[in-house]
């Protein structure tokens, strides 16, 4: 690991200004980036580390009712303690499932709301620094196209690049249309959640739409969410283990009609996958079987697998019927 | 001889907790690494990007400059080992073998690059974290040859030697084509098991230090004596001046049989230093610098009567190795024994390919020769629409197949009898996907388990202390299979006294030599060792006029209050070649699948084994579920990917190469089978170590077939095999 | 690192005196940390335990470990004890105290002054000192210290009932001696530590941290890059918390921040100060056992065979005992799935989960009885 130094900062607008500079990263939880820099992936030269105005500053890591019936998530809350907010679990089930579907109970107690989104592909190429790749080494070529490619996405791919997005969460704020606050050097802003991550197309190294020196702040979950949702989440083992495919579901059913349907999938797009497509498919049939398969169709429509990723296709379907199914029993 | 049968054992066979158990979970058990030395330097493995090829150069400057660097090693500074002839790499055949004539590479002792992930360079530093940030700067210039990566499409050879675990090459009984021709259902099918890594938790690690020409190694190891004599061999001094200390070893599973590159690293190291040095692998150099298990692609042939009778079994199996050194899965040998019939015909081939040497790994052969050979059988018992137990029984093999040789022990068909009766086998329904729980399939399958009796030679010294207390010591090792408590026990009741009046001491080479705990042998050795030491202690003080009734201690107090010490070699008696000698037992798995999302769960497998003497019931019961998990890992998640282009280790992690969490293992019920062999070893220990993960695959991969009607014969059975 | 260093009387030496006995006034001798000269004797007021081991000293002799951790498991309330070592061969030395493992200074002998001084020869020897600087009870030998010895020696002093000493209670002597030893370990350290932040403006130079680990300041000179892992291993000697992924894969590695369980190979040792870290060897007090009393989570681990070669096990049982007090349900699964964060690879888990389930069990069987 290369030599930095360790800023703890205790001022969020010190903290955009500091962020702000080159070969700079802020630390929350430390999860994604202490292990990516003791792979030589991530090689900042100044960490600044959030922790202390985390301290300083409640709200930051708070789960918090909104006067219109939202819930604020602090980007500092530790994804176990999100997981386990009484709130989350009973008016944002597929918020919960997806946190405690995801990673260890360590890593939960560490990581951040914040950080959780944010984190980086697990392609094996990009965590690698000996091996080709387009998103840590831009026109270094891709090394997964060619290689072995099980575990890479099927939906918005490009020839650059088709890393995985891993994030469980990501995939429940996205169904959820969750909007996230960013403090930056220009101030503050909020960001639709489905627009906060890009997908590669010829600039995989680029994620999200975030600047240098932002710093999310909070994540809201709206109100008015249908009441009964989950996280389906399919892996190779029965836990601690990525997504080979995962669904976020929310269905609004009322006389056996779908009124309202809130679709993503996980573990499948290069981005969390936001399926407008599926949700048109939903929206005024009967909640049944035939809705959820066509749903599953229009989801998958457009995914482009490659050499040992065919079966996701069919897996990601069946994963957002079965999810669907749930739901609506 | 046995143990003395007129004598109720006190302690032997009872669930004794751990005489070590507290110094584990406490953290205060102190492994290689751990070890308090003084101004110990840290060093960092360098390792090659490419497959295959030569290292023309290090480009060393950048990190030279890094503070507290004190050496880089490549292979062009690293010293010549006199023990090592650098001209013979890749030589084959028997004058060739040898870690220290075969790796000659990997210990920097020429330029070639025979993996991608080998050892060619070491980076030493007065502190771990300069060492990484010198490693972050090293930029090293290849001559890249195009590899051979392909196990498919390359070249399948004859292998010069097989390991004496495999037998001969070729094995033929009886005319196996007339046996087929005789059949009246045949089954014949090819079977793959993938390459897999051992990831035992602690990483492989050493302490080497020098004083003088001689040298200490605190080493993570199964075999102090094996790590003494390669070192020893390759720097050219006798094996005495070389210290090899294991007083824990944090898992091996074959992975920690012997030296690989590492040990004779770190003492290159510390001896250029003039300063102990710390080498830890990172858990990616695990992949490929330590062994791992390889490929094998078997082809079985079966054919039967319709009353089940084999009359033939054809068991070919190809491996892959390196292109360092022949090493040959030895995946047939069950084949040869474990059924009746007149006609068995084995054959080994082998593949050279650009990744690290495979080795030895849990239960090498019988775990991947069984999944084929176990699986073969199911498919022949649903082609014959015969239950699996009666067509096993059917085939049963009151002698060795092999070499007519009768068995010392053999309990197999209480172990299908108990294990069934305890799984409740009578409630299977034959036909695939016929039982169901809710939305899940169910399914039961069973498989044999076997695995060989071994014994060697050991050594053991028991002495008696002035207050009555035994300390025994033997240079074994504790890898996690409980050879402090076990030992403590035998001694024990040798004895005559509770074991805690008796400590045993392992771990050093100064220490009586014992052989490597590997191949299941260490309870079975050692403890006759430990037996028959602690008895000749007894008889010793005996003899000097101990009387009957009279404790040791007072024994000691009034003959002149000197120790008692006695040290014996126990061998392996003409039994071994008068007898086959081997472990049996049945795994029964129930599995469910859920039939859309294709997801398997074990919720429990039952197993009854006949192992011998079980020498403490819980520590056995530990080693049969322990193996039996790892027969969950092979048979649904393991599996080690390289790159197809450049033969990179591409899950070389906890996270990627996954093997089983708490999640994925259900209850795990062991059962043992009373067994008495008189003829195996002078305690009569078969030893538990590794036939826990054998047939466990095949078992599992049973249950599938039951529940879903999917034969997956490539492993793992990953989701996408039975979407 | 090696910072103390006794300035003694050159060689050759006369015949050495016989060593003290109880009721001898321990011979004084000069400490000198980073140009500052200490005297034994500027220790009084405090009692000192002083432990003169040979060039031979040799961890790995299983012996003189055990000679050793007998001695200190005897100390009252051991894992709050603390020994200044004075031997030839290493200047720092690596502990365990009870449950706990710590660094202590050793001061280098030399030119064998301080065992001349004290007639030792060749063999490990202890003597503790009382606070007005008066031998109490003295060991030599190979042979281990006989338990309760040292203890009813170290009591004795502290609880008699003399004016000068009245006010000693168990406790405070307790922190007394743990006091003085503390200001050796870390004094030196702190002083190269001050002076080498001081004098670098260099990125990422390495600073004095004080970590809180086991209810104890630890005061280490880390450069930022250093994980709470390695400084946990290699600066300050806690062996237990293990490695074995590096990445957070695995869970060997876990530990309490502030009571909650954390992996300390995925954090920076400086994000941690001001917080309460508790590892493996300081998990036991942590509880509130005192003694040679495991957790119970210890305990339940060894009574149903919870680990087989012990190296996951420190991060199985600190992971256990946090994932006990977090919103789990009761079934079995549901402790399959809290603990599938620590990876056993000779496949404990049976075993470690009837142990758990069994230390929840008494849990709730404790709350309702009270």
């Amino acid at each position: 690991m290369i030599s930095f130094d360790y800023v703890p900062v205790d001022d969020l607008r010190a903290a955009s200004a500091a962020g702000a500079h080159a070969h700079t990263r802020f630390i929350a939880g430390g999860t994604t980036l202490v292990d990516l820099m003791r792979l030589g992936v991530e090689r900042p030269t100044t960490v600044i580390d959030l922790n202390v105005l985390a301290r300083k500053d409640a709200s930051l890591t708070a789960v918090s009712d909104l006067p219109d019936g939202r819930l604020r998530l602090g980007a500092l809350a530790h994804m176990s303690d999100v997981a386990w907010d009484r709130r989350v679990r009973d008016r944002y089930a597929l918020v919960s499932e997806a946190l405690l579907l995801a990673a260890s109970g360590q890593v939960r107690n560490m990581a951040t709301i914040g950080g959780n989104v944010l984190q980086r592909t697990r392609c094996p190429y990009f965590r690698d620094v000996t091996q080709a790749c387009n998103k840590r080494v831009p026109g270094s070529g891709c090394g997964a196209i060619a290689g072995r490619n099980r575990e890479q996405a099927i939906l918005g791919t490009s020839e650059q690049c088709i890393a995985t997005h891993p994030s469980d969460l990501a995939v429940a704020l996205a169904a959820l249309d969750a909007h996230v606050h960013v403090r930056g050097t220009s101030g503050e802003r909020v960001i639709p959640f489905t627009r906060l991550h890009v997908v590669p197309d010829a600039h995989p190294d680029r994620e999200t739409v975030l600047r240098p020196g932002d710093v999310i702040t909070a994540i809201d979950l709206p109100s008015g969410i249908p009441a009964r949702s989950t996280y389906l989440k399919v892996r190779d083992r029965a836990s601690f283990a990525f997504a080979l495919a995962s669904a976020a579901v929310a269905l609004d059913v009322s006389g056996g009609t779908i009124r309202a349907a809130r679709v993503a999938l996980g573990g499948v797009g290069t981005k969390p996958w936001r399926s407008p497509e599926a949700e048109r498919a939903l929206v005024g049939k009967a909640a049944n079987d035939a809705a959820f398969h066509a749903a599953a169709e229009a989801a998958l429509a457009e995914a482009r697998p490659h050499r040992d990723n065919a079966f996701k296709v069919e897996l990601a379907k069946r994963t957002l019927v079965r999810a669907l199914t749930e739901v609506s029993a | 001889m046995s143990i003395d049968t007129t004598r109720r054992a006190e302690s032997v066979g009872e669930p004794l907790d751990r005489v070590d158990g507290r110094l584990k979970v406490t953290g205060a058990a102190t492994y290689a690494a751990e070890y308090p030395l003084h101004d110990v330097a840290h060093a960092v493995l360098i390792t090659s990007s490419i497959a295959k090829g030569r290292v023309r150069r290090i480009e060393t400057a950048a990190a030279e400059r890094v503070p507290g660097i004190l050496a880089i090693l490549t292979p062009q500074n690293a010293p010549r080992l006199p023990g090592v002839q650098a001209g013979n790499t890749g030589a084959r055949g028997p004058a060739a073998r040898g870690a220290a004539s075969m790796r000659v590479p990997t210990i920097l002792q020429n330029d070639e690059v025979h993996y991608n992930g080998q050892p060619i360079g070491l980076i030493v530093a007065d502190t771990l974290d300069h060492a990484l940030a010198a490693h972050d700067v090293i930029r090293v210039d290849y001559a890249a040859e195009h590899p051979v990566l392909d196990m498919d499409t390359a070249p399948r050879n004859p292998p010069e030697s097989v390991h004496p675990l495999g037998g001969a090459r070729t094995f033929r009984l009886g005319d196996v084509d007339a046996g087929l021709g005789a059949a009246e259902v045949k089954v014949d099918h090819t079977y793959t098991t993938p390459l897999e890594n051992h990831n035992p938790m602690e990483v492989h690690n050493t302490l080497a230090a020098w004083e003088g020409d001689r040298l200490t190694l605190y080493e993570s190891t199964q075999g102090i004596f094996s790590v003494r004599n390669t070192v020893a061999r390759q720097f050219g001094i006798a094996p005495e001046n070389v210290r090899v200390i294991a007083h824990f070893t944090g898992g091996g599973f074959g992975s920690k049989g012997g030296a690989w590159s590492h040990e004779t690293l770190a003492a290159m190291a510390a001896k250029r230093v003039g300063r102990p040095v710390k080498l830890m692998l990172t858990r990616r150099q695990m992949f490929g610098p330590t062994g791992g298990r390889p490929r094998t692609v078997q082809h079985v042939t079966l054919g039967a009567k319709r009353d089940g009778t084999l009359t033939a079994i054809r068991h070919y199996s190809t491996s892959n190795t390196s292109t360092l050194e022949d090493w040959i899965e030895p995946a047939l040998s069950q084949t040869r024994m474990l059924y009746a019939s007149p006609n068995i015909e084995t054959q080994y081939d082998v593949v050279r390919i650009n990744v690290g040497s495979p080795t030895f790994m849990r239960a090498p052969g019988e775990s991947t020769g069984t999944f084929a050979l176990e699986s073969a059988m199911d498919e022949l018992a649903y082609a014959l629409g015969m239950d699996p137990i009666q067509l096993r029984l059917a085939n049963y093999a009151e002698v060795d197949p092999e070499n007519n040789h009768p068995w010392s022990s053999k309990s197999l068909r209480e172990c299908y009898r108990v294990g069934a009766e305890k799984f409740g086998w009578g409630r299977r329904n034959m036909a695939p996907r016929t039982m169901r729980d809710g939305r899940w399939l169910v399914g039961y399958g069973l498989a044999t388990a076997t695995y060989p009796a071994r014994t060697a030679p050991a050594s053991t010294t028991a002495r008696l202390l002035p207050d009555g207390r035994a300390v025994i010591v033997a240079g074994t090792q504790e890898i996690g299979c409980g050879t402090y408590t076990v030992m403590s026990q035998i001694a024990a009741d040798a004895l005559g006294v509770p074991p805690d009046r008796v400590t045993f001491e392992l771990g050093e080479t100064t220490m009586p030599e014992t052989p490597a705990s590997t191949g299941s042998v260490t309870a079975a050795s050692t403890g006759s060792a430990v037996y028959q030491a602690a008895n000749a202690l007894k008889q010793k003080v005996v003899s000097m006029g101990l009387r009957p009734g009279e404790s040791y201690e007072s024994f000691i107090k009034r003959s002149g209050g000197q120790p008692i010490e006695v040290t014996i070699s126990a061998r392996p008696g003409p039994e071994q070649q008068q007898y086959s000698m081997h472990s049996f037992g049945a795994v029964f798995t129930e599995v469910r699948v859920d039939p859309d999302l294709a997801l398997v769960r074990i919720p429990r497998i039952v197993t009854a084994h006949a192992v011998g003497k079980v020498l403490n019931l819980k520590t056995a019961t530990s080693q049969i579920q322990g193996g039996v998990i790892w027969g969950i890992g092979m048979a649904l998640l393991e599996e080690t990917q390289i790159d197809p282009n450049n033969g990179r280790y591409l899950n070389a992690d906890l996270a990627e190469y996954k093997v089983p969490v708490n999640a994925d293992v259900g209850t795990i019920d062991v059962h043992f089978i009373d067994e008495h062999d008189p003829h195996v070893n002078a305690i009569g220990v078969k030893g538990a170590g590794e036939i826990g993960i054998t047939g466990v695959a095949a078992s599992i991969a049973n249950a599938v077939y039951h529940a879903t009607g999917k034969r997956v014969r490539d492993l793992p059975i990953r989701i996408e095999k039975i979407l | 690192m090696h910072d103390l260093r006794t300035a003694g009387a050159t060689p050759p030496f006369p015949a050495a005196p016989p060593p003290p006995t109880a009721g001898d006034p321990a011979p004084d001798f000069e400490l000198v940390a980073n140009g500052t000269a200490t005297r034994l004797s500027s220790l009084r007021g405090s009692p000192v335990v002083l432990v003169l081991h040979n060039p031979e000293w040799d961890p790995a002799r299983r012996e003189q470990i055990d000679a050793f951790n007998r001695l200190l498991a005897s100390l009252p309330a051991a894992a709050e004890q603390r020994l200044i070592t004075v031997g030839a061969a290493h200047p720092w030395l690596e502990l365990e105290f009870d449950t706990s493992r710590v660094a202590l200074p050793v001061i280098r002998d030399d030119d064998g002054s301080i065992a001349q001084a004290y007639g030792v020869h060749d063999t490990p020897a202890v003597f503790v000192i009382d606070e007005r600087g008066i031998v109490r009870w003295t060991h030599m030998g190979r042979t281990p210290p006989r338990e309760g010895d040292i203890i009813a020696a170290l009591t004795s002093f502290a609880a008699r009932d003399e004016p000068r000493s009245s006010s000693w209670n168990r406790r405070e002597f307790i922190a007394t001696v743990l006091g003085v030893a503390a200001s050796l370990t870390i004094s030196p350290r702190l002083a190269v530590a001050e002076r080498i932040a001081a004098a670098s403006t260099a990125p990422g130079a390495a600073r004095a941290v004080t970590l809180n680990v086991n209810g104890r300041q630890l005061r280490l000179t880390l450069e930022p890059r250093v994980s709470l892992l390695d400084a946990l291993r290699e600066y300050a000697g806690l062996t237990g918390t293990k490695k074995g992924c590096d990445h957070g894969q695995c869970g060997a590695c876990t530990v309490h921040v502030d009571g909650r369980r954390t992996l300390s190979c995925l954090t920076f040792a400086m994000m941690h100060e001001g917080q309460q870290i508790t590892t493996i060897e300081g998990l036991a007090a942590s509880a509130g056992t005192s003694g040679n009393t495991l957790h119970p989570m210890q305990q339940a681990f060894i009574k149903h065979d919870g680990f087989q070669c012990g190296y996951c096990t420190p991060g199985q049982i600190m992971s256990a005992s946090a994932m006990i007090h977090e919103p789990w349900g009761a079934a079995d699964s549901d402790v399959r799935e809290a603990m599938s964060g620590n990876i056993c690879r000779c496949g404990a888990y049976p075993g470690i989960v009837a142990a758990i389930q069994e230390v929840r069990a008494n849990a709730a069987d404790g709350e309702h009885g009270q």
